[in-house]
């Protein structure tokens, strides 16, 4: 049979993205794969033998994983349902103000632009007690970045400071496909603003809020810049992004690296593929249509 | 709604924009006062500084990694948004206007890739990178931007391109144009605003990203601002460099608002009204 | 100027459905031809298959003998018109019109005198600096067609060229495109769903449905012997009544009456056009009395009485246009009217005249267009009457014409 130009076309256009895509993350990923089943320190290259399973034993009985699996989640699930809830009211302010739109719309993409490294560092100058301003207030007598709790405070806060703007104009996105005529009949039958909001507004947005909600809950699991500039993973708050970048390119044990790299993917592809059969229905994939 | 319920809404919504403003700003405004402070005044808590001096951002520039390192970054970054628009464009005309076997599943790795987690695969680019001699080059941070940032370039072009109306591209073909010639004298000047938002939004990933840089670099060479901010802050531990730390943030910062600025604009939003229909 | 022949043309879409089915036409050198039909019977892809947009499934173009297929749209020197107008808006009016030649590599000095000449033709010398935005609608719809007759193509095709303007200045673009085909004399596809448009502009036209040819021919001849069901219904407005007629020897019993039907032993479907009912007698006073308007009185009296079918109505709904009126009816049993007006036909076998249908059937519905002077008022009961050979027969299964088809 012959193959229709068109076909061939399409795929000669794709051709070039398919292999800059598969060069730097499907090769990878099976790379780590096949490196996760050896022993591989760069320190001592010579050692190198397959281990089978060992790596990921060692992983999951360790305590630091654990920690680190905690410490991450704690961090996902704080910042991504405040951001929800502030990026919907900041979405509505974006999709609503009758004064200062522009003004909104262009302040909001401030944050996220700005290098995630660099709001890491205001949040920390901010919070330090010689060059910062919150001390001043009398919250914590103490450095906020030498305790626990107060440590994850500025590492959520200064997430949800840097990603709301991009959970916001996903949400506005959804608001823009809400048909007004539908919220003018709502009023005409009698709904107040709140049912308009939660009976028309919110179920019509379902799939930008699902969007919105798995690009964000992917993307926070991957926390990395701001606990390394802020704690380095001090005082219990080291994510598995940071586990995994320290056996590879501190201890550059590539072995047990890659195995903590394949965990990871699993929990990010797990949580993603959850996120996706939880709220049903609106595939992620109408994002592209 | 009467007069005075209109002049309270606008009451409020002045005050919902400044509130705004302020989340958005504050953090900023911090450090740049910072960064305009003398050494002595650091820890006054004022946010509008008593004395002005400029002399971190001549200590910074001076200090021969921050040149190197904004050097490095400005290129890295616009060679990955020069490559992927292009990539992007190519694979986003194949998905908005052809039907081929695989277009799902292409859109559909697309998205997983969106979703990648970087640690997953620095090990082994790390590995392979020094093995082929990309390490800590341009080319070797190049391409992992490239690849992460093509979904989201695919996206963006793909909606730009979904609104265009079609028919001009027909007109064009009908018109004698070939393809490729309708692609770039038709659809690439009337998605002007979406390339532009492609191509910003790359450049600021690019411009952002630090775990990358941070393992796949290690010189002057191809290391980035981020990476090497983040090197400022590990220096000392005991007297930490804040003042020039923020005055690079400063510097840093300012082209990734400039372009926020430039993109918020509405870029001949006008331009496709009235092209099609009333 | 080209002729262009489509032979066994089909389209299949990958998802299955078909667009169109097995379309063979031939459109002549220089002939205006309207493809007419609903939305979606497969005009429009028909158009896009002859210029090259689409491949078709199945069966070629040849324009002048030549096979199009697998010729980019580019290079068969055709000339579309979109519904949308398709006006490039980051180009000035005069790059629209030099966009085709510019491609074409025509030389600079060339393409000012020809897109000079197409902006003469369409009075548009004034626009040629204009942003297409800054248009109205009339005036993008002649940009539109300045670009289709700059290159001059073998051949325009035009997709639903006036949609998209408001009534009055629809009328006006129709008188124009008609005068600028007498000019140019270029051969001409027109697809439209306006049977207005298709009806005066056509030197020949063919009605789609459903991806398919069902009658290609004259405007006169499509409208006046639709060859089916389909064809019948779609063109005239307000449209044909349709009816069923039982079978009774070589006549068919009608609500109106008796006629003769042609085609075999069973039941039809009778079509009666508005303008062919009227009130009973106008027309035979009409010829008698010499009325001085000869336009009113529809045709000259039948010479033979018994091809005309009277009958009683009650008036439901009348609708005055001003220069015409259509009376929406309701046909009163047959009997009565059989009796009383004493048209009707004495069954020969002398078995006793079969009921109009099934008792309780509703009654029969007729448009009828009466002069707007008539003293017709709703709810009047009147007598019309409407000659059998003005009666069209189709087949109840396949829809086709039956007799002189």
């Amino acid at each position: 049979m012959r193959i229709p130009r068109e076909h061939r076309l399409g795929w000669l256009l794709c051709a070039p993205a398919v292999l800059a895509m598969a060069a730097v993350t499907a090769y990878p990923v099976l790379a780590a794969v096949r490196l996760s089943l050896y022993r591989y320190d760069l320190r001592f290259p010579d050692a190198r033998r397959f281990v089978g399973l060992h790596n990921y034993l060692t992983v999951l009985t360790s305590a630091v994983w654990w920690k680190a699996v905690a410490a991450t989640l704690v961090i996902t699930l704080t910042s991504v349902s405040v951001e929800l809830v502030l990026g919907m009211a900041l979405a509505l302010v974006m999709h609503r103000a009758l004064v200062g739109r522009r003004t909104v719309r262009t302040a909001v993409l401030v944050p996220y632009a700005v290098v995630t490294v660099v709001a890491a560092l205001a949040w920390r100058f901010a919070f330090n007690p010689t060059t910062g301003f919150v001390q001043g207030l009398g919250i914590l007598d103490r450095p906020w970045l030498s305790v626990s709790w107060s440590a994850f405070t500025i590492i959520i806060l200064t997430e949800i400071w840097k990603t709301t703007p991009f959970m916001a104009l996903l949400l506005l996105a959804g608001l823009a496909l809400v048909p007004g005529d539908a919220l003018r009949a709502a009023r005409v039958d009698g709904a107040s603003r709140a049912q308009r909001f939660f009976r028309v507004t919110l179920p019509l947005m379902k799939p930008a809020i699902l969007v919105a909600l798995l690009f964000r809950t992917v993307d926070a699991l991957r926390i990395f810049d701001t606990v390394f500039v802020q704690t380095r993973g001090a005082l219990g708050t080291q994510p598995v992004s940071l586990v995994g970048y320290d056996t590879l390119l501190v201890s550059l044990n590539l072995g047990l690296g890659s195995a903590v790299s394949v965990l990871i993917f699993v929990l990010v592809t797990g949580a993603a593929v959850a996120i996706v059969r939880g709220m049903g229905g609106a595939l992620p994939e109408a994002s592209f249509r | 709604m009467s007069d005075r319920g209109t002049a309270l809404e606008r009451l409020f919504w002045r005050a919902t924009v400044l509130v705004v403003l302020v989340y958005a700003g504050l953090p900023l405004a911090w450090i740049v006062s910072l960064s305009l402070k003398p050494a002595a005044d650091l820890g006054d808590g004022h946010l509008v500084p008593r004395h002005v001096t400029l002399a971190h951002y001549g200590a910074v520039f001076a200090n021969p990694h921050f040149p190197a390192a904004l050097r490095n970054s400005l290129g890295i970054a616009t060679l990955a948004t020069l490559l992927a628009v292009a990539l992007g464009v190519l694979a986003a005309y194949a998905v908005v206007r052809l039907r081929f076997p695989g277009r799902r599943l292409f859109l559909g790795g697309a998205l997983a890739v969106a979703m990648f987690p970087p640690v997953a695969v620095i090990g082994p680019l790390f590995d392979l990178w020094r093995r082929v001699g990309l390490y800590d080059t341009w080319a070797g941070l190049v391409l992992p931007y490239l690849s992460l940032t093509l979904p989201l370039a695919i996206w963006i072009l793909a909606a730009a391109f979904r609104d265009l109306p079609w028919d001009l591209e027909r007109a064009a073909r009908v018109d004698g144009a070939t393809r490729l010639q309708a692609l770039r004298k038709i659809i690439l000047p009337l998605a002007a605003p979406g390339v532009a938002a492609a191509a910003v939004l790359v450049f600021i990933f690019a411009w952002n990203d630090f775990m990358f840089a941070l393992s796949l670099t290690s010189t002057d060479h191809a290391r980035t601002v981020p990476a090497v901010l983040a090197f400022f802050t590990g220096a000392s531990r005991f007297q930490q460099p804040t003042s020039a730390i923020a005055a690079a943030s400063v510097v840093v910062t300012i082209p990734v608002v400039v372009l926020v600025l430039l993109f918020q604009r509405p870029i001949v939003a006008g331009l496709t009204a009235g092209a099609v229909k009333g | 100027m080209a002729t262009i022949t489509l032979k066994g043309i089909g389209k299949r879409f990958s998802r299955g459905a078909v667009a169109v089915r097995n379309v063979d036409l031939e459109i002549h050198d220089g002939e205006l031809f309207v493809l007419l039909g609903p939305s979606g019977c497969g005009k429009s892809t028909l158009l896009n298959i002859i210029v090259g947009l689409e491949e078709p499934t199945s069966g070629t173009v040849s324009v002048d003998g030549r096979s199009m297929n697998g010729v980019e749209p580019g290079k068969r020197n055709m000339a579309m018109v979109f519904q949308s107008y398709a006006i490039y808006p980051h180009m000035s009016v005069r790059e629209n019109l030099a966009f085709p030649l510019r491609i074409a590599g025509v030389p600079a000095e060339e393409r000012e005198r020809r897109v000079a000449e197409a902006a003469e033709i369409l009075e548009l010398e004034e626009l040629l600096d204009r942003r297409p935005a800054t248009l109205s609608g009339g005036q993008r719809q002649r940009v539109a067609m300045g670009r289709a007759i700059v290159r001059n193509p073998v051949a325009f095709l035009l997709d639903e060229p006036l949609s998209n303007l408001d009534a009055r200045l629809r009328g006006q673009m129709r008188a124009e495109i008609a005068r600028l085909h007498r000019r140019l004399g270029t051969t001409t596809v027109y697809v439209t769903h306006d049977q207005t448009e298709a009806l005066t502009l056509a030197d020949r036209m063919a009605v789609l449905n459903r991806g398919e040819v069902q009658q290609a021919g004259t405007p006169r001849e499509v409208y006046g012997r639709p060859a089916n069901r389909f064809v019948a219904g779609f063109l005239g407005s307000p449209p044909m009544t349709f009816m069923r007629g039982e079978r009774d020897g070589d006549d068919v019993v009608l609500p109106l009456g008796r006629a003769t039907a042609p085609g075999g032993g069973s039941d039809v479907e009778v079509g009666v056009r508005p303008e062919d009912v009227r009130e009973a007698g106008s027309a035979t006073r009409a010829s008698a009395d010499a009325l001085p308007r000869p336009g009113v009185g529809q045709a000259e009296a039948p010479s033979d009485p018994s091809a005309l079918l009277r009958f009683r109505a009650r008036v439901e709904l009348l609708e005055w246009l001003g220069a015409e009126t259509y009376a929406h009816v309701e046909v009163e049993e047959q009997d009565a009217r059989a009796e009383g007006a004493g048209w009707g036909r004495k069954r020969e076998d002398g078995r006793p005249r079969p009921e109009p249908g099934p008792s309780g059937e509703r009654p029969q519905r007729l448009v009828a267009r009466l002069s707007p002077g008539s003293p017709v008022k709703e709810g009047d009961v009147v007598d019309l009457e409407v000659e059998a050979r003005r009666l069209h027969f189709f087949d109840p299964d396949t829809g086709a014409r039956l007799g002189d088809a």
